[in-house]
């Protein structure tokens, strides 16, 4: 067995292809596109910056807000409480002894005002004073119920007082008040204290906003200048990583997988559409060439007829190999990977080594099956098969008269190894990684019929059931594994109804490599 | 400045107008502001002679108020009308609130 077996075009082997590019740095000039006019509002980064500077600004305003409401608030609703409290106890001395009692209330409260900023006057319906420490009822007080800022002179010095009325039955009026100078005062310091906290606040959040926006842009830059780069046709263009593993890093490290990742698969596109067109360009003009030879030359019926079938046999080569590929691409896409399940794959091997033991036979080698009596594993009972029966296609195909086909099955540390050993020229080492690669044809397999895809689609079923295909050397021969990992347990129920519906299932066609 | 200090800055100027016009202001500058009345010689003596009657009636004084009371009539003597008129109120509010004076001396007894 060697290389991924040999196409029907003998001479057309990968050293004859023209050399497959790698990334390509496209020569194109880059697609020109409208300049976008800078706008600060369609800018992320300052989007970020603003929400930064305007979150900081309005906490910073709240917790002010807070404050101020805590303190210049509070004094206001205790100077108002005050007043109400006062207004109740002389209305309810109004209730006992009428002015009278009013009046002296109004004279002990005054005496006992140590504060000094209680204001009292109690008028008869005509706004006459009766009491109090008021000279005369301000012309500013007209309505009950309401607060009036009212200025007072007190000893020849301004002062302003906050004062509400309260109206008695008959026609009587009281004034409650409180000197709200120092109150003022404060206020006014808080309030202004408060402000410039926040202009600072600001101005600082404006500076930390220009930091956020410069920090952003420099984050974002290496992204933008590598899909910049990249969008240019330079694929070799990789995001900066600072190697902080920061969220930055992170994505970075995806991007850069990602691309590696598109890269390899535009090489291999690449490479399979090159090999497609180079080894199917000698079998198609085999054909032609068959077809108008007989055109030209054929005597009778009969010779025209075998050309036909000649050309016919070459064309259902290249449908063969079509079908190979498109199969390949059916596992690689993992479509049938809903339909696992636990199954014994013990019957499959023996079958593929029954199967192949006529052929063997006919070539002068021997099979020889070692494989355990249960053997669990979890995936496509027919793609299986139909991997095993490429490995064994291949080590029948290229083992000398005489040699021995070995296919071994093993279970440990959680894989099933299957391995297929035969005697052939093996794959020189530095072959092994190419040779699952899709149309490889390695120089000893030159010389045998085959496409080169039978080891691709091996190693699509192993990489399908979360496995690998390993190309080891038997010294002499080679030895193909194909490691999977062993049946979940949990999965193993199913897996009896499973078996008993796949028994009966006809074998997978064999890809021809 | 920034669109939010602007609004920040204009929060802050309508909390403060708010809070500091909240009531009605009931004078003009031109109007002459009213008299406040307690805070007079007048008033003072008037006060010190309700404090006299006070302490004629009581069986004890306490030190507090007895030094208060000469020291707010001696002060609105000498022009010094708003610290008498004080001196004399917290006299008056230890008379009644014997319990509120923190530094009780010996009392005399009348």
């Amino acid at each position: 067995m060697t290389g991924s077996g040999e196409g029907a075009a003998p001479a057309a082997g990968p050293a004859a292809r023209p050399e497959q590019p790698g990334p390509r740095r496209d020569a194109r000039p880059p697609i020109p596109r409208p300049r976008r006019r800078f706008n600060l509002l369609r800018s992320a980064a300052v989007r970020f910056a603003a929400i930064y500077a305007v979150l900081l600004s309005l906490s910073v305003a709240a917790a002010a807000g807070f404050v101020w409401w805590e303190t210049a608030g509070r004094l206001s609703r205790q100077i108002e409480e005050a007043i109400l409290n006062d207004a109740q106890a002389l209305s309810d001395h109004w209730e006992v002894g009428g002015v009278p009692d009013v009046r002296s209330a109004i004279e002990e409260r005054l005496s006992q005002n140590v504060d000094d900023d209680a204001i009292y006057m109690l008028a008869d319906p005509y706004f006459e004073r009766l009491a109090g420490n008021l000279s005369g009822w301000p012309a500013a007080v007209t309505q009950p119920g309401v607060e009036y800022e009212i200025r007072v002179e007190r000893g020849g010095i301004h002062s302003l007082a906050s004062m509400q009325r309260f109206d008695f039955p008959g026609g009587y009026h009281l004034l409650v008040g409180r000197d709200v100078t120092l109150r003022l005062q404060l206020t006014r310091l808080l309030t202004s204290a408060l402000f410039w906290a926040v202009v600072v606040v600001v101005a600082v959040a404006a500076v930390g906003a220009i930091a956020v926006r410069s920090l952003f842009n420099r984050m974002l830059a290496s992204v933008w200048a590598t899909t910049a780069a990249i969008s240019s046709g330079d694929f070799s263009r990789r995001v900066q990583v600072t190697g902080r593993g920061d969220e930055f890093d992170q994505v970075a490290e995806a991007i850069n997988d990602m691309l590696d990742r598109i890269t390899r698969l535009m090489d291999g596109v690449r490479q399979v559409s090159n090999a497609i067109a180079h080894d199917l360009r000698t079998p198609i003009a085999r054909a032609r060439t068959r077809l108008e030879d007989a055109m030209a030359h054929a005597g009778t019926e009969d010779e025209l007829r075998a050309a036909i079938e000649r050309a016919t046999a070459d064309l259902d080569a290249i449908t063969g190999v079509f079908q190979a590929l498109l199969r390949i691409a059916e596992i690689e896409a993992g479509s049938r990977r809903a339909a696992f399940c636990v199954f014994d794959a013990a019957p499959v091997l023996n079958g593929v080594a029954e199967l192949y033991d006529a052929v063997a036979e006919d070539r002068g080698l021997s099979i020889a099956a070692a494989v355990p009596p249960s053997l669990r594993v979890y995936g496509d009972r027919d793609m299986l098969q139909q991997a095993v029966a490429n490995l064994v296609d291949n080590a029948v195909k290229f083992s000398p008269p005489g040699a021995a086909v070995r296919i071994a099955a093993t279970q440990s540390d959680g894989w099933t190894d299957i391995v297929v050993t035969d005697a052939g020229p093996g794959i020189p080492a530095a072959d092994r990684e190419r040779a699952v690669e899709r149309f490889f044809r390695g120089e000893a397999a030159r010389h045998t019929p085959g496409a080169g895809l039978g080891l691709a689609l091996v190693q699509a079923v192993a990489q399908l059931h979360g496995g690998a295909l390993l190309l080891e050397d038997a010294a002499p021969g080679l030895r193909a594994v194909v490691r999977l990992p062993a049946a979940d347990p949990a999965t193993a129920a199913p897996a009896k109804a499973a078996e008993a519906a796949a028994a009966t299932a006809p074998y997978g066609d064999v890809i021809q490599d | 400045m920034t669109l939010s200090a602007r609004i920040t800055a204009a929060a802050m100027l309508i909390s403060c107008m708010v809070a500091v016009s909240g009531a009605q202001s009931g004078s003009s500058p031109d109007s002459p502001p009213e008299q406040i009345t307690t805070d007079t010689l007048a008033y003072c003596r008037e006060l010190a002679v309700r404090l006299e009657k006070m302490t004629g009636s009581a069986a004890l004084i306490p030190a507090t108020v007895l030094r208060l009371s000469t020291a707010g009539r001696d002060m609105c003597e000498q022009g010094l009308t708003r610290g008498g008129i004080m001196r004399l109120r917290k006299a008056i509010v230890l008379m009644m609130h014997p319990d509120m004076d923190t530094d009780p001396g010996p009392a005399s007894s009348r």
